[in-house]
């Protein structure tokens, strides 16, 4: 027997509210976007980035207290902090200083890839050994950097730093007014980083690990 | 209909188009039934699950045509084995197997004529359509062995990468690029003071260059900086950092000559500044500093590109003008200052992270 006849009309089957599925996705989407946020979260850094990717300043006439020229190529694959400061100061300089070797101290095996040098901008009063033996105190592997005075101003307008000598005192003492902020050259040798004053050695160390990466 | 072998087995008697597919692969495979209409006098429904009343027996015949893979002797186990009969129903009930996806709606009313499989008429159109529903069934069977999990990522993956387009087409936050280091110096100002570049920490600044004695040509120069000082000071917010102005002397650091200079641009001393210095510092702090092109050896006809630099309050270049554009550059300059005031006031604590994936993704105006 054959069926000659048409099949009858049947409704279609009723759509389910799918709204479990749709509150189950909402769920997994935002634990994903709160994992995925943190795993790549941008990583703010503590001081102002440079997004520029040209090569930091050369030092070219100046040396460091061993009578080296400083060639900052040298250091490829380290990280460099830089900073402006002189043996005579009174309360910025062994701030930072004791700022950068604590966040050095943090690092490990790691804080051998940190180079760490301080460039006099007082040439008259530090000497070559002078400002050797001033960053020596605070770290035995820190670099003293002395130039003429016209060779570090030179350099210093390139790292947007700048100095000036105050009025003498009776005992012939004065103080220099010098741009404070810290700079970190990274691994590939690019000025990445300005650091104001006031900038922790936590904040540094964080810092330095990831510019170590 | 297929066999384990995947060979075809005739369904002759069957009203094709009342069978979408009876599809059985060997024993895992799913089948499928669609349209299989069954009669019933009441034309009532079988609901999900249940076993089929009265004509059960009637639907044995059906089992003859599958294939049995020695599982068990319940001719509906691995097989067709769910028969959904409510329209309300979307999956069938299972009927002897959980391998059944779906079996959708048999009726009642034709459960006679169905019933008398092996009548030769219908059955090679039977086939034909049979083997069409078959590759349908099967396509829709593919569909449904994507992974799960893949599907879940597949879409979180899509609507990640759609946010990260739509962030970085639709630029919902604007930033000035941080271009480098703007110099460090110490000018002689048009008073007769200092004028350093730590004095412009935590303050915005923008920065001209013109010789003291230039003619007509600085005209343009000094407008654009006088609009740019008015609709700032009008109309842009700075929060907490100042708005300065200084324009930079290529050919002298003579307090008396910047302080002519400033007075026939229209620069007041305060906000706008005209600053010098010799011709050694110039060259460091303007060429290789600012990296403006400028050649004064002839004192009296000073070549340079006339640029406009703004940099913010940690000393960065945030934004270069060498050139004029058709657009008015003091339109420009104000819009730029707008942006970066912006971002002083908003970028902190959690914002700053949508203002670090602005600089990322160069949301640049």
């Amino acid at each position: 027997m054959t069926l000659d006849t048409a099949p009858p009309e049947v409704d279609q089957p009723r759509k389910r509210f799918r709204w479990p599925w749709i509150v189950a996705t909402a769920v997994v989407l935002f634990v994903v976007g709160l994992i995925g946020g943190g795993l790549f979260r941008p990583y703010v850094f503590n001081g102002t980035v440079i997004q520029s990717s040209t090569q930091a300043p050369s030092m070219e006439g100046l040396v460091f207290s061993d009578g080296q020229p400083v060639d900052l190529g040298a250091f490829e694959d380290d990280v460099v902090l830089i900073y402006f400061g002189y043996t005579y100061c009174p309360d910025l300089c062994p701030t930072m200083m004791a700022a950068v070797d604590q966040a050095t101290e943090t690092l490990g095996d790691d804080s051998s890839r940190v180079i760490t040098m301080m460039v006099t901008v007082d040439p008259t009063r530090d000497t070559l050994e002078g400002i050797g033996d001033y960053v020596r105190i605070f770290n035995e592997d820190f670099l003293g950097v002395w130039g003429t005075e016209d060779q570090v101003r030179s350099v210093a307008t390139l790292y947007g730093a700048t100095f000036e000598y105050g009025e003498s005192a009776d005992d012939g003492s004065y103080l220099v007014s010098h741009t404070a902020s810290l700079m970190a050259v990274d691994t590939e040798g690019v000025l990445r980083v300005v650091y104001p004053v006031g900038v922790t050695s936590d904040e540094l160390a964080a810092d330095l690990r990831q510019l170590l990466r | 209909m297929t066999g384990n072998d995947g060979s075809r087995i005739g369904v002759d008697g069957l009203r094709a188009d009342l069978i979408g597919s009876v599809d059985m692969e060997g024993a895992d495979e799913v089948a499928i039934v669609k349209d299989l209409v069954l009669g019933s006098a009441s034309g009532g429904s079988l609901g999900a699950g249940d076993r089929l009343p009265g004509e059960l027996d009637d639907v044995a015949p059906l089992s003859a045509l599958t294939p049995d893979d020695g599982a068990g002797d319940d001719p509906f186990e691995d097989n067709v084995v769910g028969v959904g009969a409510s329209a309300d129903v979307e999956s069938a009930g299972v009927l002897g197997s959980d391998r059944v996806e779906t079996v959708d709606h048999v009726g009642a009313d034709d459960a006679g004529p169905l019933l008398e499989l092996g009548g030769g008429e219908a059955g090679g159109e039977a086939n034909a359509q049979d083997e069409e529903s078959d590759q349908v069934a099967h396509h829709a069977e593919s569909k449904k062995r994507i992974n799960p999990i893949f599907k879940w990522a597949l879409s979180i993956g899509a609507v990640a990468v759609v946010a990260v387009m739509a962030f970085a087409i639709l630029e919902p936050v604007q930033v000035l690029p941080r271009i480098r280091l703007a110099p460090g110096f110490t000018l002689v100002d048009q008073n007769g003071g200092t004028i350093t570049s730590e004095d412009g920490k935590g303050a915005v600044t923008l920065y001209a260059f013109a010789p003291v004695d230039c003619g007509e040509e600085c005209d343009s120069i000094y407008q654009t900086m006088r609009e740019v000082g008015e609709s700032v000071a009008s109309s842009v917010d700075l929060g907490p950092a100042d708005f300065r102005m200084v324009t930079v002397a290529l050919d002298s650091d003579r307090p008396e000559a910047l302080a002519a200079a400033a007075a026939k641009s229209g620069a007041d001393g305060e906000i706008w500044r005209w600053a010098g210095a010799s011709d050694e510092v110039l060259r460091d702090v303007v060429g290789s500093g600012f990296r403006v092109y400028y050649d004064a050896t002839q004192p009296d006809d000073v070549a340079f590109d006339p640029t406009f630099i703004i940099v913010d309050g940690t000393g960065l270049v945030r934004g270069e003008y060498p050139y004029a554009t058709i657009a008015s550059d003091a339109d420009r300059l104000t819009r730029h200052v707008g942006i970066l005031g912006e971002e002083i006031l908003f970028a902190k604590g959690n914002n700053a992270l949508i203002y670090e994936a602005a600089h990322i993704f160069l949301c640049y105006p």
